[in-house]
């Protein structure tokens, strides 16, 4: 079954009945990115897996009150984030984070110029490294700010979609996902990383 | 002329995705000429691309994915 298929509202229509057929579509189409989102967050194999199972007992539960209005894999991802959410405010990772607050401008002359420039590195040496410490990096990231990066850089998500999932504007993901890559070059630089 | 903080701001946030032309284009001028936002803007593909790597190249096992969807559609 086609990715678009699901969002007919013939598709739409079956899964709001509760057609065990259609809903279990779904879940073999979108198990497997659902997943890789959740651990892309920060999960470990198995506290992804059960919240993978949470999401989905979610998704068929509520299903009667999905409108169409967005797509299936946008609602999906919706009900993990605030899953996400919620497991995060339960462990110490639900430190409070200023998600928002202005993005870090000292690291500009007055004159706009770079104070500490990038330094030149040999990308495939660099890309190296960064693979190695990018999941430690992204655990001081707030889990928004995350999410955001995760949606965009791993699922290759477009902006709406993302500001539908997170439910913020356009203008706030792009302070979000700028502040998850600004503290993703830092830790790697603390480690001595592209420096 | 753009600042370099202002090209650092459009790449990092993204905002360049959806930029006009005109913007796009000033940008790309910037980069071409300034080797540290060039810099900025390779080490911000590369952030990239590792995540992907990370994250697409350690798929579940299929025995694993299985069983969960079982888990699932059971209930």
């Amino acid at each position: 079954m086609k990715d678009d298929d699901i969002d007919l509202p013939i598709f739409v229509a079956r899964l709001r009945e509760g057609d065990r057929d259609a809903l279990e579509k779904v879940i073999r189409l979108y198990l497997p990115q659902v997943l890789r989102a959740a651990r892309a967050s920060g999960l470990q194999t198995e506290q992804a897996e059960d919240i993978v199972q949470v999401v989905f007992a979610t998704f068929i539960e509520k299903i009667g009150e999905f409108e169409g209005r967005s797509r299936v894999r946008t609602w999906l991802f919706g009900i993990l984030y605030r899953k996400i959410l919620e497991a995060g405010r339960q462990s110490e990772r639900g430190r409070q984070f200023d998600d928002l607050a202005d993005v870090d401008h000292s690291r500009f002359r007055p004159d706009g110029t770079w104070a500490r420039p990038p330094r030149p590195a040999d990308m495939a040496v660099y890309g190296r490294e960064v693979r190695k410490y990018i999941s430690d990096c992204l655990d001081r990231v707030s889990e928004k700010q995350r999410m955001a990066f995760v949606l965009r850089e791993v699922e290759m998500m477009e902006t709406n979609e993302i500001c539908e999932i997170l439910d913020v504007t356009p203008t706030n993901f792009g302070v979000l996902i700028h502040r998850a890559r600004n503290q993703l070059r830092d830790c790697l630089e603390a480690r001595g990383i592209g420096t | 002329m753009l600042k370099c903080r202002d090209v650092e701001q459009k790449i990092g946030s993204d905002e360049i995705r959806h930029a006009g032309l005109m913007e796009r284009l000033a940008v790309h001028i910037h980069l071409a000429m300034c080797r540290h936002c060039g810099n900025y803007a390779r080490q911000l593909r590369a952030i990239g691309n590792a995540a992907r790597s990370v994250w697409k190249s350690s798929e579940e096992d299929p025995t694993r994915l299985a069983r969960l969807i079982d888990r699932i559609t059971e209930r």
